[in-house]
């Protein structure tokens, strides 16, 4: 049934498109075009399907707007997506359900840099325990899922080209796509280039070592092998060069990503069977930090790191929305650190010794409709996960501390979730979940060696006998539909047990030149988050539209300590008024001051700001296609202001005029 | 591509679960001298007399060329008049330093053994400076069992500087103003991980008389000269015998590592700035 809609709303959008209606609906139809079929039936996910209809936004914009998402920020490029105080290795972040791990011990290479809007089809964020499905998980999942070719429309090539300068970096962002359907075949190519100088921020300060060059290509090709059966082999590349840090002590000279998936779809003709999806896939990253960009050094050094992963997964789902999944990866990841001081040998090290992750999972979901408009849905998935160091200069480090890393570390991790939904007249939709999840320490918390932390000027020393957190998860859902509006309320509640926390080794030095000490992780009592998240989206007349979230988390240690890098309260609101061809739309961002911080690890507070965002888009017809012209004004108030999750509290970006002309066809 | 495809094989193949890591080779073993005329693998020859009087001849070999600091010494006699290897006698060795206006002796470990171990009279060399082989030389004497005959021999060898230096002398002023020899013996293969730590304190008596030193505690500290950190979990070294003082140090990288001696004698600090330089290769 899924897939009929899908098959029409393609055909619809393809057909408009291809036909030019001026109707009424085809100014939305055209923007259609960026918009997700997926996410459109799926009404949790408001404010991607209204953001990521604007052509202006980065993928960034649109995961800061997703209900509780924030960034942690390093740069202008490469945020970090968290869940609301959950990241790294608390939380799943995929891309078509592949396990993907950084290279870089700084987190400069979420996985999510290698998404650009012009190969977004959709994303996907659970919260909590709900979000295990793909991974055992405290704080959630966040998956990409890569665009597909139209495989049910007509021969016609479709593609497109778009061009954006921004002026307050002089960033060109240069993007196309190409895509075919040929009998059994098609075909989608699509490819991203952006470069960047150093920005302004809002006090009219240069920003140094801010600039970024990077280019993207992802391409599908799908074959129908019948009716029922489909093939489709992934492929994505990442590279990036001399990307700016200014909050880190380093840049990345060079990054490499490599990604590429081959997937067997089988829809069941039966009774019970609905779908099976198979997938193989391999990633290799490669990341070169360096330092020959900044001034001051007191010494050359180089922080080269690689993580290669593959794995498999195979999820089998009945027509009685039940899922059965099996997956598999293995992760090998190292880091080193290579200096080169002048009249004297070269050192090195492995900050992250060369190290294995491996993980045989199994999971199920099953959803039941029952009488009186209520549900119940349940998942659960079981985890074996192995890590362990391999020979070779990080096992002779580590000597140094009595500790044999090369011992295989075993965990069984266990993640439940149940929930009880119901409606009243049909307007109207509680939902209480109940859940429990599990994570193992990543190897940077197993394993890192004198890993530097630029928050709290500590060296971090990994612990391999970390326990896993154990996190008992509540939530409560409200939410209310009708024509004129959509709005929903959620409050959630998580006690984690064992949760991994880094504390001072006394008696023991740094290894960075003017690190402050030595910190190490370990399992302390428990720590609890509580907050909510709100959204509200009106239809003030057929034109005009209001949509506005609202994001709070507040998270303690068992010792009553604020936990680090929680967001403050944050709202976010857009007027859109849409008329024709025509579409304008203002924005109003506002965090709240942030003074609950955790001084251990060199949080300090953040005052509060006001953002005002302008944008105004209009699509010309031509014989072949749209022309699409876009402009905005970004920080309309020029307001020097940076978030609470911002690393270094380097300002952010100031006053920000940006162009775009885009065609397609 | 080629890396999918290759991949798409490998996954077809059965999972491992976990993976089989296989212990590293234990490095081998110092070879024990053998006892054969040729010189061995893991030794240096650096000369060889006859012990007049004796009826023997010496062949004399170290663990490197002879320079400042610990030298190794492995002696092997030979009957002079049918070229037998003579394993049992008592024998000594004395370093001599020719300075023109002025001779002087060096530190010197002769095992006082009366038999050859493995083919070898042991005994260890502290050149205190640098020489040629015209003001160098090493007497030897050997009172030969087997004949019961004694004799002396000696034989000149240049002794260049240990880079980085393996030797160091300061004056105690704390200690009755006693020239102190400290040579490091080890880690002489030092890695990145725990090495065993020693050195060997002498002090000069006279000019040719030299004492080992077995009353002093020594603190170690190493760090990294262009980075300023040291490591953790070291332990200082501790008397084990004629001077000798044993313990760990641990490097936590590879490249230059400074370690810096503190010496105490009755608990009061006697010298804190002698250090020895090591470099780990990558």
């Amino acid at each position: 049934m899924i897939w009929r809609i899908i098959i029409l709303l393609l055909f619809a959008q393809t057909y408009l498109l291809g036909q030019q209606q001026t109707s009424k609906d085809s100014v939305k139809t055209v923007d259609l075009n960026e918009v997700c079929i997926h996410e459109s039936a799926d009404p949790e996910n408001q404010s991607f399907n209204f953001y990521k209809s604007s052509k202006l936004a980065t993928t960034e914009d649109i995961l800061s707007r997703m209900e509780g998402v924030n960034l942690i920020r390093r740069g202008a490029y490469g945020l970090e997506p968290t869940i609301r105080n959950y990241s790294a290795g608390q939380t799943n972040i995929t891309i078509d359900g592949m396990r993907i791990y950084g290279a870089c011990t700084d987190k400069m290479d979420p996985v999510s840099i290698y998404i650009e809007p012009v190969n977004l089809q959709s994303i996907q964020v659970a919260h909590g325990a709900a979000g295990a499905l793909n991974g055992s998980t405290i704080g959630g999942q966040i998956n990409f899922n890569l665009k597909e070719p139209d495989y049910f429309c007509n021969k016609k090539l479709h593609g497109q080209f778009s061009q954006s300068y921004a002026t307050v970096n002089n960033g060109y962002n240069t993007t196309a796509s190409l895509q075919q359907t040929l009998n059994k075949f098609s075909y989608r190519i699509s490819g991203a280039l952006r470069d960047a100088d150093n920005y302004r921020s809002g006090s009219g300060t240069i920003i140094q070592n801010s600039g970024y060059h990077k280019s993207n290509v992802s391409t599908v090709l799908a074959y129908k092998i019948d009716s029922l059966q489909s093939l489709k082999l992934n492929y994505l590349g990442d590279w990036g060069k001399n990307i700016g840090y200014p909050a880190l002590p380093m840049d990345v000279g060079l990054a490499k990503a490599n990604i590429a998936s081959l997937t067997h779809q089988l829809l069941f003709k039966g009774k019970y069977l609905q779908a099976n999806e198979a997938k193989v896939y391999y990633n290799s990253i490669y990341h070169q930090m360096d330092d020959t960009h900044r001034s001051n050094i007191a010494m050359h050094m180089d922080m080269p790191g690689w993580s290669t992963t593959y794995g498999f997964y195979n999820n089998i789902s009945t027509k009685k929305d039940f899922n059965l999944r099996l997956d598999y990866h293995r992760a090998q990841t190292r880091a080193d650190m290579v200096m080169y001081p002048a009249n004297e040998p070269i050192m090195y090290l492995q900050t992250l010794p060369e190290n294995i992750f491996s993980d045989m999972g199994l999971a199920m979901s099953r959803k039941i409709s029952l009488k009186h408009k209520q549900q119940v849905g349940f998942n659960a998935r079981v985890d074996y996960i192995s890590q362990s160091g391999m020979n070779g200069a990080g096992v002779k480090q580590w000597e140094v501390f009595d500790t044999d890393i090369t011992e295989v570390k075993r965990n069984v991790l266990k993640n439940f979730n149940l929930h009880y939904g119901k409606f009243f007249k049909d307007k109207f939709f509680a939902k209480i979940t109940l859940g429990y999840g599990e994570r193992v320490a990543t190897s940077n918390e197993r394993y890192g060696y004198y890993l530097f932390n630029r928050q709290d000027q500590y060296d971090y020393l990994g612990n391999l006998s970390l326990k896993p957190e154990k996190s008992f998860q509540s939530e409560l859902l409200f939410r209310y539909a009708s024509k004129k509006a959509e709005c929903s309320l959620n409050f959630f509640y998580h006690h984690t047990n064992d949760y991994i926390y880094a504390y001072r080794m006394a008696g023991y030095s740094q290894m960075t030149p003017g690190a402050l000490g030595l910190k190490t992780y370990t399992n302390i009592a428990y720590a609890e988050s509580r907050g909510g998240e709100m959204s509200l989206k009106y239809y003030i007349s057929e034109k005009l539209t209001y949509i506005g979230t609202a994001k709070y988390v507040y998270a303690l240690t068992n010792n009553g300590t604020p936990l680090p890098l929680v967001p403050p309260l944050k709202l976010q609101q857009a007027l859109r008024y849409a008329f024709k061809f025509t579409q304008i739309q203002l924005e109003y961002d506002y965090a709240a001051s942030q003074k609950r911080v955790n001084q251990d690890y060199g949080d300090k507070a953040t005052p509060d700001f006001h953002l005002l965002n302008f944008r105004v888009s209009h699509n010309f017809k031509i014989k072949y296609g749209i022309i699409q012209i876009g402009a905005a004004c970004e920080n309309i108030l020029n307001a020097n202001y940076r978030e609470h999750l911002d690393i270094g509290q380097v300002p952010r970006f100031g006053r920000n005029f940006t162009l775009n002309l885009s065609v397609l066809f | 591509m080629k890396r999918l495809f290759t991949l798409v094989t490998l996954l077809s193949l059965p999972f491992l679960i976990t993976s089989c890591i296989k212990k590293e080779a234990k490095p081998k073993e110092t070879e024990t001298p053998k006892t054969t005329d040729t010189t061995p693998n893991n030794l240096v020859k650096l000369g060889e007399t006859f012990i007049n009087g004796a009826a023997a001849k010496a062949v004399v070999y170290g663990t490197k060329e002879p320079e400042t600091g610990y030298n190794e010494i492995y002696v092997a006699l030979f009957d002079s008049t049918d070229g037998s290897k003579l394993s049992r006698g008592h024998f000594k060795i004395v370093p001599m330093m020719d300075m023109g206006s002025m001779q002087h002796s060096a530190p010197v470990e002769n095992s006082g053994d009366t038999a050859s171990t493995n083919g070898y009279f042991k005994s260890a060399v502290i050149f205190s400076m640098a020489g040629s082989s015209e003001q160098w030389w090493l007497n030897i004497s050997f009172h030969n069992h087997k004949n019961n005959k004694y004799g002396t021999g000696k034989f000149n060898l240049a002794v260049k500087s240990s880079s980085p230096a393996k030797f160091k002398s300061t004056v105690v002023a704390a200690d009755n103003n006693s020239s102190v020899f400290i040579s490091f013996v080890n880690p002489s293969k030092p890695i990145v991980g725990i090495n065993d730590f020693e050195v060997v304190l002498h002090k000069k008596k006279s000019m040719m008389e030299y004492a080992p030193i077995d009353d002093y505690t020594i603190e170690i500290e190493p760090t990294m000269p262009s980075m300023g950190h040291g490591s953790p979990n070291n332990v200082n070294p501790t008397l084990t015998s004629k001077g000798h003082y044993k313990g760990k140090v641990n490097f936590t990288m590879s490249g230059l590592w400074r370690i810096t001696l503190k010496l105490y004698k009755n608990d009061t600090l006697v010298s804190s700035d002698q250090y020895f330089e090591i470099t780990i290769e990558e």
